[in-house]
């Protein structure tokens, strides 16, 4: 076995054998479960190992190219084979890097985070879980094994939304985040039966030669229906309804499944896809489509949510969407440049306002327990999650409330943070677009609408922050002294904050844009790095714009992010979240209530799908069943029970003897069989 | 590794061990050892079993690898006692010991009512499931089909729940009526498929029948039709599944791991077996209406398992909708849905049988079986609550489990399927990859998740009115066995769970077993020349 060989099964092996090592030790022994912190390191380790072997993987293609990695057949269907081969290019180790990387951070993170929880030994075995099934995604040389992957990711977030599964309501949004997942899981199938039946393979590179042959609507559905499975799992328009109520899982698996990696799988498929996907004009408009509408709708409801975890879902969402309006522009190396730092700004919010919310629950916990408050008491049903009970941490957490401001400029695309390059990519593609032939004004349109959320997302988000951080502590003001009880996080949690603020400060650099020094010197660059490393699996669409427009451009993303922070701190700079939101409401009336109804989007699944399908179940269904199909036979059974009386018979108790009975009988027939001959005389 | 002349003998006692044992356990069986031999007989059997599966597979490539057996009742009615294995049944044949097995090991957690009798029938049932799959003579098959039947109604009629007798009068009626018509479709072609042969005047061995299928095309109807009927009882195909559902419910847990896993493969089998392969020609006509019962049992099944609160009547439900892929599977009849429906067979018997003696486990402590009468399962009992989860996964279908592959091959086949002609069929069914989601996962959260559902704050006063309401007597006797049945973990269920996984991500080395079978039962039938060769 060569060395890659080896490194690549430490990768996708490793973070397995955690997960069972974990899972099986926990199970058998009772007492074992309490070393917390033993599990916790030891899933670091099937994580971090795998980091080091993603590095010397990466090392090895940057010199001798990609490669792949064969272990056996996974499907043999006799028409087709599907192998369970791993494809390791520059792309799928990008993914991992981050994964591995990312999922470390989080990792330690999380060490800190469980220490007081009971089913820590559960929480790192599916931690471990989801990193196998995410690098299954992200190394799959094929379909089929994506979808390994694929639902595997969804096993394991199914597993940690409903991690604290006393409470119904985890529960619940677990089972809606399954379910959610498995509407575009369908779609995925159906189009890998089509590409079954039309190319004969699953595997990328074998359907990547022969998209030139697939006919046009061929290419249309498998689009389409790729679409609509990753509007699924990265929580677009109409199907994102599921990830704000995934954030009922414990924060650090908000951070890296539900923010970092997980929900970006949808992106990182149609990016591997994207030469099949760039032959669809139509696929590709009706994806920007949706993309530029969940940027905004999400955005709009971020901006008139008060619960800290929910915010940042929304503004996942949103963010998911700036990448699918990336994807739609044809910028594939934009769209996943975004994933990378959003991966890190992303997780840094999270695990910041995981850190908050941890603070806030012990503070309240600690001050109800020393004003010996009744087991009635309103301060019982406070939710440690709520920005309106917060203000002012930021004298009793400083590292949290530093690492969470350099996550907000980076999110809200202040230059030279992260979020920045990538976002401003994106908007020049949209644009770019925009002046092309194909639908060049909707392009225009998208590109105006991203614009603007542009300008929301740094808006909420600087509310967000200054609403949690700034202005007076207004726990205080229903818990007296709650903020003595305040106090920072600890290391094990405070280390990865720092370590994804300086990720969220540098990390856009690997993307710098090339018509800079194009535009200064005159001759081709090359200091955009991510391109240079992954164009050769993501293919771009050219931008076909002048160095002034794309300077105007440019100069436009910071005036709008930085007009965005300006007034936001100017409105919420100082504590007065609630002067604002009532003056937004009174401004906005209607408008206002439809963001903060979300858009009534589940009330409608509820209504249109969820109550008819139960209400055709029972009311329908089940009296067909029971009268019409059943009764038939019922009716058989019971005339037959009244004339025979056999039922008498068998309850007399005397069935050792009938089933004697039965017996020898049998055996008599099965003789004659056998003996027959013998007896017979007959050869 | 084992010299050839042995095999034969190590099929014949690994089908026969279990009948000796019951013998054992009737005539002379001491009460407090009925258990210990049962397990000694059936582990034996199994044992057996292995060795021939593992036999197997050191020559896939062998068409029939163990000989017909045995011998017929005379030159001129060439019908008899012969067995054998091949692609099609070893497998089948190693899920029923395995699954058999472990029915009768775990019947002491799972059920307290348990006596020698009880134990003989079911190692009856074990046998007579294991002839189903030997049997290579077409009325030898019928004989343990049939034989099957008996021990179940007993199973289900004296140790059955609170409403034992119409589920075991709708089951057996149910089913005799399909099998008495079949007997007369059986001799019907046995006297057929005799005029071929000099000097014969009956004739029941599988091959003697398969060299005459190209007469079976020109038989009236009904004959067809009769082996059609009757194994769309068996399997239960949409509408023929009414009395499945009450079966299920009301038979105590171990006679349910011989039922809802195994004896319904009987009609899958039978069809994959014989029906299509004798008929093919009426078959490719009556194609369409098998497959839109099928995709509608598929969904019926799915849709009605979403609001149903009776455990056992949801996995019933959810079983009426497994099986419904396995037929559309057979009826795209090409390569790679066949292939996916003979998986499709051990992987639903796998993943069924783990739920069932999941949640037998869960019934033994409370036996009410209302979903809205549980949970909390998952504080006390992690064991068992993770294989749960993992069984139920592999039911609704996820990839790197085993129920995946079988699904995947038979829609991929069916989407393809120049018998089907259109796509529809399995675009249809593939919805229920979304149904199966949501009942399972509703089911999983009323027992295993939330809070136990007997909380501090009901006295106990309340808990004993409550579940006395429902359960009467039956709670009460329990009530004082418990105290002498020791609260199972569930680590049995991680047999199921290693296979699971296994099947999952190294399906070739499992659909290897029916490769040869399935290519050269395709071409055979071709060369009838009543299917138009698919186009592959």
């Amino acid at each position: 076995m060569s060395y890659t060989t080896l490194f690549a099964l430490v990768l996708l092996g490793l973070p397995a054998i955690g997960a069972l090592t974990l899972g099986v030790g926990g199970l058998s022994n009772a007492s074992l479960r309490q070393k917390r912190t033993t599990f916790g390191v030891l899933a670091t380790a099937a994580v971090y190992i795998p980091f080091l072997a993603t590095l010397y993987l990466g090392w090895t293609v940057f010199h001798s190219g990609a490669f792949t990695v064969n272990f056996g057949t996974f499907i043999d269907a006799g028409r087709w084979t599907v192998d369970l081969a791993y494809l390791i290019d520059p792309l799928s180790i990008t993914m991992a890097l981050v994964i591995t990387g990312i999922g470390t951070l989080i990792h330690i993170y999380s060490i800190g985070y469980m220490s007081h929880d009971d089913g820590a030994w559960r929480f790192f075995a599916y931690l471990n879980l989801f990193i196998f099934a995410m690098l299954q995604l992200v190394m799959a040389d094929n379909l089929l094994v994506l979808f390994i992957g694929w639902e595997g990711v969804g096993l394991a977030s199914y597993l940690l939304i409903g991690f604290w599964f006393k409470k119904r309501s985890n529960t619940n949004a677990a089972n809606k985040a399954f379910i959610f997942n498995r509407i575009g899981d369908f779609a995925f199938l159906v189009a890998m039966f089509l590409l079954l039946q039309e190319v004969g393979t699953l595997q990328f590179s074998g359907l990547l030669e022969n998209v030139g042959m697939m006919s046009q609507d061929t290419l249309f559905w498998v689009g389409l229906l790729v679409l609509i499975g990753a509007t699924g799992k990265s929580a677009q328009f109409p199907l994102f309804v599921w990830l704000p109520d995934a954030m009922a899982g414990p924060t650090p698996v908000s951070a890296l499944i539900h923010a970092a990696t997980m929900v970006t799988s949808g992106l990182y498929l149609i990016t591997r896809l994207s030469p099949m996907f760039v032959l669809s004009p139509e696929v590709m408009m009706i994806m920007a489509v949706i993309g530029a509408l969940t940027a905004f709708i999400a955005a709009t409801i971020a901006l008139t949510e008060y619960d800290i975890k929910k915010v940042l879902a929304y503004s996942t969402v949103s963010q998911l969407g700036f990448m699918f309006l990336a994807l739609g522009s044809g910028a594939f190396v934009a769209a996943i440049f975004h994933v990378v730092t959003h991966a890190f700004f992303k997780a840094l919010l999270f695990l910041g306002s995981g850190s908050v919310i941890h603070n806030m629950e012990h503070a309240i916990e600690k001050t109800r327990n020393h004003l010996k408050l009744g087991e009635s008491d309103p301060a019982n049903e406070f939710d440690p999650q709520d920005i309106r009970l917060m203000g002012g941490l930021r004298h009793s957490m400083p590292i949290t409330f530093r690492t969470f401001w350099i996550g907000t400029l980076a999110i809200a695309g202040i230059p030279p943070l992260a979020g920045f390059f990538s976002k401003d990519e994106i908007l020049v593609h949209t644009f770019s677009m925009g002046v092309g032939e194909f639908a060049g004004p909707l392009y225009m349109v998208l590109w105006a609408v991203g614009m603007g959320t542009a300008f929301l997302t740094a808006f909420y988000m600087v509310r967000l922050t200054a609403t949690t951080f700034h202005g007076e502590s207004r726990l205080d003001a229903v818990l007296p002294g709650a903020s003595s009880a305040f106090h920072e996080s600890p290391r094990t949690m405070t280390f990865p904050l720092w370590k994804l603020a300086i990720g969220s400060v540098i990390i856009g650099w690997i993307g710098l844009p090339n018509f800079v020094v194009e535009s200064l010197t005159g001759q081709e660059a090359h200091i955009h790095l991510l391109k240079e490393w992954i164009y050769s699996q993501a293919a771009d669409l050219k931008v076909t714009l002048s160095y002034a427009t794309e300077w105007t451009l440019l100069v436009g993303s910071i005036v709008v992010a930085t007009m965005g922070v300006f007034v936001g701190w100017k409105s919420y700079g100082n504590g007065q979240w609630e002067d604002t939101d009532n003056m937004l409401q009174a401004r906005l009336g209607e408008l206002y209530s439809t963001f903060r109804e979300r858009y009534l989007l589940d009330e409608f699944y509820e209504k249109v799908v969820g109550q008819p399908v139960q209400w055709i179940s029972k009311n329908i269904l089940e009296p067909i069943d029971r009268i019409g199909i059943g009764g038939i036979v019922t009716f058989f059974g019971v005339t037959t029970r009244v004339s025979g009386g056999v039922l008498r018979i068998l309850q007399a108790g005397l069935i050792t003897n009938y089933a004697v009975f039965i017996l020898l009988g049998v055996l008599f027939v099965l003789a004659i069989m056998i003996l027959g001959p013998v007896v017979g005389g007959t050869p | 590794m084992v010299p050839e002349f042995i095999l034969p003998w190590i099929l014949n006692l690994s089908m026969w061990i279990p009948f000796i044992g019951s013998l054992f356990l009737f005539l002379c069986g001491s009460p407090k050892r009925g258990r210990i031999m049962a397990v000694l007989f059936s582990t034996l059997s199994l044992v057996l079993t292995l060795v021939l599966t593992l036999q197997f597979m050191t020559n896939y490539a062998a068409l029939v690898q163990f000989e017909s057996v045995g011998t017929v009742l005379s030159e001129s009615i060439r019908l008899g006692y012969i067995v054998g294995l091949d692609g099609a049944s070893m497998l089948l044949f190693a899920m029923t010991s395995f699954i058999g097995w472990v029915a009768i090991i775990t019947a002491p957690k799972v059920f307290t009512r348990t006596n020698n009798a009880f134990y003989g029938l079911l190692l009856i049932l074990l046998g007579a499931s294991l002839g189903v799959f030997a049997a290579q003579d077409l009325f030898l098959f019928y004989v343990f089909f049939e034989l099957a039947l008996i021990p179940m109604a007993f199973l289900i009629g004296i140790w059955g729940e609170e409403d034992r007798t119409t589920a075991t009068y709708t089951f057996v009626i149910y089913t005799l009526v399909g099998s008495l018509l079949m007997l007369l479709g059986v001799l019907t072609i046995g006297f057929t498929a005799a005029s071929l042969m000099e000097g014969v005047s009956f004739t029941t061995h599988f091959d003697d029948l398969m060299a005459a299928a190209h007469l079976f095309q020109e038989l009236p109807f009904w004959v067809f039709g009769s082996f059609l009927f009757a194994f769309a009882i068996k399997i239960p195909l949409f509408p023929f599944h009414s009395w499945q559902a009450n079966a299920y419910a009301q038979a105590p847990i171990p006679a349910v791991l011989f039922m809802a896993p195994i004896m319904v493969k009987f009609g899958s089998y039978a069809l994959v077996r014989f029906v299509i392969p004798y008929f093919p020609v009426l078959f490719g006509q009556v194609t369409p209406w098998i497959a839109t019962l099928a995709v509608i049992g598929i969904l019926y099944g799915a849709m009605i398992a979403i609001t149903t609160t009776d455990i056992k009547k949801i996995l019933a439900f959810s079983s009426l909708s497994h099986m419904g892929f396995i037929v559309l599977g057979l009826v795209a009849w090409n390569e790679t849905a066949i292939q996916g429906a003979l998986l499709q067979m051990v992987n639903h018997g796998l993943t069924t049988a783990a739920l069932f003696l999941g949640f037998g486990y869960v019934l033994v402590s409370n036996p009410s079986r209302n979903i809205m009468d549980h949970g909390g399962i998952a504080s006390h009992r992690p064991v068992l609550t993770t294989m749960v989860v993992i069984a139920s996964m592999a039911s609704i279908g996820l990839p790197g489990l085993n129920g995946f592959v079988g699904e995947f091959m038979i829609l991929s086949g069916a989407f393809d399927s120049s018998h089907l002609g259109t796509t529809l069929y399995a675009v249809l069914a593939a919805i229920a990859v979304i149904l199966a989601a949501m009942y399972t996962l509703r089911l999983l959260k009323f027992t295993l998740f939330g809070t136990p559902h007997q909380t501090p704050t009901e006295t106990p006063t309340e808990v004993l009115i409550r579940s006395t309401g429902q359960i009467s007597d039956q709670l009460l006797d329990q009530a004082d066995e418990k105290s002498t049945v020791q609260q199972p973990r569930g680590w049995v269920l991680s047999l199921f769970v290693l296979l699971m996984i296994w099947i999952g991500f190294q399906s070739p080395t499992f659909t290897s077993f029916s490769q040869n079978w399935t290519s050269s039962i395709i071409e055979q039938i071709e060369q009838i020349g009543s299917f138009e060769p698919d186009n592959e």
